[in-house]
């Protein structure tokens, strides 16, 4: 066992090239050498600590722990997380891909019929160019707009504890799993938009030049979505509850934002405070793009910058929380 | 003169138990608990109605060090096992290493890429396909697209399920998906390699190809960290070995000297005081009051090890001239394995001459391979009255070893038992 060089020092950090060969001799004679049985449980390499910085550094971390140019280096997992959230969608169905679009059509039928027809708010259709528009398409700019949002939402709440696993055997950014939630989300918007725009070739209603801000709806929707979906899945790691409060609060606030009826249809007093919803803002944009009528700016601004507050405060809160996942997960 | 790969400097990790912050192998915390917690703080008691646990437990929120100012320095191209019993400590050390949880106090300096295995199949996800998951595995691992696509030829040759890869991996047999599974992780091509008891699975011939296929990895001047039970796969992998005892490192050495330490820290607990127990049979004439187990004595008194000496040290009540004590050895399956008598008697037992209230049974090649084992014990005068029989005496581990320089190690089928034995030309 003596041939190995011994050093009871080993963490001594001597520089690269610095001669060694002294070392091992100092301590074979040294007087204080422990007893046998001890130092046969201490013999070790002499060990040179590297000169480049360590590529990692393990230690507590306090306060705000999201590394951006960490996330940058996982973005080949984002892009296959969000593709694997696409594929299994529709796995072992028989209509396959095809949902993506008869849901959102039946859900906009259900409400032509009892909405529109059944309760009459077919009748109070602003008009455009002296036409009323018809229900079908009021309601389902508004309804793509929201199903964005309700999904992203439930999707990345759950997204923390439905990967609990992962969470707990691998590193990662957690950060990624609800950001990369909100791909599916974002992938159905899309065939829903498709779907709109046969619906007003349907219904002949003209195109409009502003549709081509769609893009600006979508990314606020989604980045307010992900901002709820951040809190509630931060939470949610530690207090299980809220996976039952969720769709509480989401038809709540499905209520409160105009979906199903017009801006109009609300007392002209609470307008303004309506725009504090960060949703109202983008179902009222996109419904204005869709029918041609001037979109308030002012309001969707409004929406827009609650949204993003609610962004800043989501991040800022799951940065804090997020070292804790793997030991309540 | 070795370059740094891993240097940890009083690494601890504290859990809060009670709160409802430790990693909660219990109850998932509900508001309910945190709501109940405020309770107890108003007023003490009625949460012990509801939990129907002490209060002293409940009231301060205890403390639990999984691992206490662990210190270490470990080399670039060093394999090193980390041994030690369940709740040591190693399953926390790994995770701090690989940053899946920050330590509360110390720190640890890492030089080199980190690809740590913790679990075989993380990520893998049913509804996909074979193909599809080595991307999802392996990414979930840290491997970057394009790695992935430069080794899957090689991942799919060692997983063995090419005809597969195609079909979700729900259809798997539990054995293709661990193939799989362990095939992604293998071709991980870290600097720093952490491995956590991954090798529990699979079937033998695919356990072989993984301990070779890490082997190689080591082979290659990679830094290997592995967690194990199975001290045979320590023995054949690692150069050094590091046992954790209550979250503290209590042996850094060779690993066949940490490995001897550990077994020898498993061994303070065979010797079992059996004056208490009272779920015992027979007349109560005399009573087995101890028994001890112990290994290998030149070996310096390490737990047993299959094809090494075993003792198995009796004190009774009284001492009898006359005494006939029976060990029968029962697997975890419940069968009974071995029946050790003391009468009728051998040339090669110690005659007794007077009357003595200790026997010692002496197994000069313990023939049961590696695992968990009963021993039942029964006392008789003569062979007509029976005067103790204790079911369950001791649970005992038998750890891998050698019997006759063929080593045994974990065992492969059902079968318990092996045998001195030479294959030769006939």
């Amino acid at each position: 066992m003596g041939s190995a060089p011994m050093s009871l020092t080993p963490s001594i950090p001597s520089g690269p090239g610095e001669p060694d060969e002294t070392q091992p001799a100092v301590n074979d004679s040294d007087s204080t050498t422990p007893p046998a049985a001890e130092r046969e449980c201490e013999q070790r390499p002499t060990y040179t600590v590297p000169t480049r910085k360590p590529s990692c550094v393990i230690k507590p971390r306090r306060g705000f722990a999201i590394d951006l140019s960490e996330i940058w280096r996982f973005r080949d997992l984002m892009g296959i997380l969000v593709t694997r959230n696409i594929k299994v969608r529709y796995k072992q169905t028989v209509l396959g891909s095809a949902w993506a679009i008869i849901q959102p059509v039946t859900e906009m039928v259900v409400f032509t019929v009892f909405f529109g027809m059944f309760m009459g708010l077919s009748q109070k259709m602003p008009e455009v160019n002296g036409r009323a528009v018809p229900y079908a398409v009021f309601v389902f700019a508004g309804s793509l707009v929201w199903t964005l949002f309700q999904s992203s939402v439930n999707a990345s709440s759950m997204s923390l504890i439905s990967e609990s696993n992962v969470l707990r055997k691998v590193y990662l950014p957690r950060i990624l799993l609800p950001v990369s939630a909100v791909g599916t989300p974002l992938v159905d918007f899309a065939v829903a938009f498709a779907v709109l725009i046969v619906l007003m070739i349907g219904y002949s209603q003209p195109f409009h030049a502003s549709m081509l801000l769609m893009p600006l709806v979508m990314v606020g929707t989604a980045v307010s979505a992900l901002s709820i979906g951040l809190l509630f899945a931060a939470v949610m790691v530690r207090y299980r509850d809220v996976r039952y409060i969720v769709p509480v609060v989401i038809r709540l606030w499905f209520f409160v934002t105009p979906v199903l009826y017009p801006v109009s249809a609300v007392p002209r007093h609470y307008e303004h405070l309506l725009y504090l919803n960060p949703m109202v803002g983008p179902v009222e944009a996109a419904r204005a793009m869709v029918l041609g009528t001037p979109i308030n700016t002012a309001g969707w601004m409004v929406s827009t910058l609650v949204g993003l507050i609610f962004t800043v405060m989501a991040i800022a809160y799951f940065g804090n929380v997020e070292r804790e996942f793997a030991d309540i997960a | 003169m070795t370059e740094v790969a891993i240097q940890a400097r009083g690494l601890s990790k504290r859990y809060m138990l009670g709160q409802g912050v430790h990693r909660a192998e219990h109850a998932r915390p509900t508001l309910g608990d945190m709501l109940s917690s405020t309770a107890r703080k108003l007023t003490r008691g009625t949460a012990d109605i509801v939990s129907g646990k002490k209060s002293e437990n409940q009231n301060a929120p205890r403390e639990f060090w999984a691992l206490r100012g662990v210190d270490f320095t470990i080399g670039q191209g060093e394999v090193v096992g980390i041994i030690g019993r369940n709740g040591a400590g190693k399953s926390t050390l790994l995770k701090l290493l690989s940053r899946i949880t920050d330590p509360t106090d110390g720190q640890a300096d890492l030089y080199g890429r980190v690809g740590s295995l913790l679990e075989v199949g993380t990520g893998f996800h049913p509804e996909l396909t074979g193909r599809e998951n080595v991307y999802l595995n392996g990414s979930i691992l840290g491997m970057t697209r394009s790695e992935i696509k430069k080794n899957f030829d090689e991942i799919v040759a060692f997983s063995e399920v090419e005809k597969f890869l195609d079909t979700p991996v729900k259809r798997y047999s539990s054995g293709m998906y661990v193939r799989l599974a362990f095939a992604v992780a293998a071709h991980l091509e870290p600097e720093i390699l952490i491995v956590d008891e991954v090798l529990a699975v699979g079937d033998a011939k695919f356990q072989a190809k993984c301990l070779a296929k890490m082997k190689d990895v080591a082979n290659r001047g990679q830094t290997v960290l592995f967690v194990s039970h199975n001290m045979g796969a320590v023995e054949a992998l690692c150069g050094r070995g590091i046992v954790l005892e209550s979250g503290k490192v209590v042996c850094d050495s060779t690993a066949e000297q940490a490995i001897q330490h550990y077994l020898r820290g498993l061994e303070d607990n065979t010797s079992i005081d059996l004056s208490q127990r009272t779920d015992r049979r027979g007349s109560g004439g005399n009573r087995v009051t101890s028994v001890q187990i112990s290994g290998d004595s030149t070996l310096d008194g390490i737990g047993l090890r299959t094809g090494h000496t075993a003792r198995f040290t009796i004190k009774m009540t009284k001492p009898i001239k006359d005494a006939l004590c029976v060990l029968t050895f029962v697997d975890n399956y419940g069968q009974s394995l071995i029946d050790l008598r003391s009468k009728p008697t051998s040339e090669e037992d110690t005659r007794l001459t007077e009357p003595t209230d200790t026997l010692e049974c002496v197994v000069d090649e313990w023939p049961t391979v590696p695992g968990r084992y009963r021993l039942d014990i029964e006392v008789w005068e003569g062979s007509r009255i029976r005067h103790d029989t204790i079911e369950g005496a001791v649970f005992f581990n038998v750890a891998p070893g050698h019997m006759r320089g063929r080593s045994i190690a974990e065992p492969i089928r059902l079968a318990k038992i092996t045998l001195p034995h030479r294959w030769t030309l006939p």
